[in-house]
């Protein structure tokens, strides 16, 4: 062996192999495929069971709703006037019964187990393992926003069966969708465990109920511009859950924050 | 296996959390020893990565823990000052659980749940409910959390905090015997909990590093400089007041002093010694 040549040392060599073994090798499935769904609801099962009686008993409510709708005679508008579908519903009861229920279902489980998680204190411990806190609550919240998203349909048939076939099925769907992926985009902007959106959701479904004209300008709003808002929306909840998702496989907080 | 820190600087907006800390660590075990409030909190989040440092930076094998990533993390076992568990879950649920957070396939991370629980001394309970346990009990329930990957790296923020003196005796004992082969770091303010067990002893004062030694070495600082007086005597400038205790002929006072006080009695200083004194009032 020729002295002169500069070998590695032990840690040196150790160091390469290591290098060379993370940078060179096929890149591991991702970390969020490893997870099973008993894993990824693992102690917040209160936490369902209430969020979907919450859901529930906000579904009986405003199917109730609905039902007196149909009955309680609203304006008529000349045809070709964008209220036109809604003569005969008082737009503000239409108006916040599909802004509040489109975010109800996804809203209660996610927040109730990013509440539950909270209390429970296990997230430090949890911050230091392969799977994250962030990655684990992104994961429930596409789970929660996919159920939500499944559950807008047969629930807004619903709704326009019990109104008696009375305004545009269209336009609710469109509505419904926009307000359930920008609330859904909120919290992953605002922080799962923020307070602030839906107190905000709920201020709106208020102000919509208390002034009509606010109801009127909701309800005059076409249904494919409320589908474009869907899919902006959706596209904002879909780049910021990717983003979440990178950085909890790079085994990294999301812009140096923890959840 | 080696852990830099490299003039890590830690601040929160304008109040600087720790200074220009530079660190080495190899197997074995560390006692992070300070008061409440040094920044002892910091540094332990600081390692297990849940913060980054304002400046500097912290190297595992030459590699900056961060660019690391989930390569870091696999080496690494934590058990939090507050460690969050699920009352109504049992140890071994609880454990398999946080097995599959760490990508223990299932199998493996099954029988090392129970292997774990065997060796803190919860077998015979790993079927029951949290909820039941004592605090000294769920501390073990964290240690083997934080034991299943094997880690070559194991940090434990304050783990005796709250625990009656037998539990403490025993979480020593338990911490002996999963030290070896690889870097513990321990942080706490009770001197004790390490004086026993670490090999060396990292003290931070003011934010910044005071010294990284052996319990010996740390000793050996104040040697000369602790005496033993009869209780009563005035204290003088400059000697402070350390403890008291029943000698032999009545009650003595223990004290720091740079020069031997009139009728003091030199003693071997211990750890608390140079604990109390490098942490004298007002000093962090």
């Amino acid at each position: 062996m020729n002295d002169r040549i500069p070998l590695p040392t032990p840690q040196e060599r150790e160091a390469a192999i290591r290098r060379i073994a993370v940078q060179g090798l096929a890149p591991r499935q991702p970390l969020w495929r490893r997870l099973s769904l008993e894993v990824l609801f693992f102690g917040v099962r209160d936490s369902l069971i209430l969020g979907g009686l919450l859901f529930l008993l906000g579904f009986v409510l405003a199917a109730v709703t609905a039902r007196l709708l149909a009955n309680s005679g609203g304006s008529h508008y000349p045809p070709g006037d964008p209220l036109a579908p809604f003569n005969g519903l008082p737009p503000e009861g239409l108006a916040p019964l599909v802004v509040l229920t489109a975010p109800l279902l996804y809203g209660a489980l996610q927040g109730l187990t990013t509440w539950q998680e909270r209390l429970q204190g296990t997230l430090e411990w949890k911050r230091s393992c392969l799977i994250t806190p962030e990655l684990l609550l992104a994961l429930r919240t596409a789970v929660f926003g996919g159920a939500a998203a499944g559950v807008c349909v047969p629930m807004n048939y619903l709704f326009w069966r019990l109104m008696g076939e009375q305004g545009s099925l269209f336009w609710m769907l469109g509505a419904s969708y926009a307000c359930l992926f920008l609330y859904a985009a909120g919290t992953l902007f605002l922080g799962q465990g923020s307070l602030a959106l839906p107190a905000l959701w709920l201020l709106f479904g208020v102000v919509l109920a208390r002034w009509r004209l606010a109801a009127l300008l909701l309800l005059s709003t076409p249904a494919l511009l409320c589908f474009l808002i869907a899919a902006v929306a959706l596209g904002l909840f879909l780049a910021r859950l990717h983003r979440i998702l990178s950085a909890a496989q790079k085994g990294g907080h999301l812009d140096g924050t923890v959840c | 296996m080696a852990l830099s820190v490299e003039h890590v600087t830690k601040r929160f907006g304008k109040f600087t959390a720790l200074e220009d800390i530079t660190l080495s660590f190899t197997p074995g075990v560390y006692g992070l020893l300070a008061p409440n409030g040094a920044g002892k909190t910091t540094l332990i989040k600081l390692l297990t990565t849940l913060l980054f440092p304002t400046q500097g930076q912290i190297l595992w094998e030459g590699e900056d823990i961060f660019s690391l990533g989930e390569h870091y993390r696999a080496l690494l076992g934590y058990l939090p000052q507050q460690f969050g568990y699920y009352p109504s879950y049992s140890p071994r649920r609880f454990l398999r659980y946080a097995a599959a957070l760490q990508c223990l396939p299932k199998a493996q991370g099954a029988a090392r749940a129970e292997e774990l629980l065997a060796l803190v001394g919860l077998s015979e309970v790993m079927d029951k409910p949290m909820k039941t346990f004592s605090g000294g009990m769920l501390q073990r329930v964290g240690i083997a959390q934080a034991m299943l990957t094997d880690p070559a790296i194991l940090i434990l923020d304050e783990p005796t905090a709250g625990l009656d003196p037998r539990e403490r005796v025993r979480f020593r004992n338990l911490l002996h015997s999963v030290a070896r082969e690889r870097i513990v770091i321990l942080s706490t303010h009770i001197v004790s909990d390490i004086e026993t067990i670490a090999g060396q002893i990292v003290m931070l004062r003011d934010h910044r590093l005071f010294c990284c030694d052996s319990p010996a070495g740390v000793c050996q600082t104040f040697r000369g400089k602790i005496f033993e007086l009869p209780l009563g005597l005035p204290l003088a400038p400059g000697q402070l007041l350390l403890s008291q205790r029943q000698g032999a002929d009545g009650a003595v006072q223990r004290l720091y002093c740079p020069e031997p006080p009139p009728g003091g009695v030199a003693v071997e200083p211990g750890l608390e010694d140079a604990f109390l004194s490098i942490y004298r009032e007002g000093s962090q």
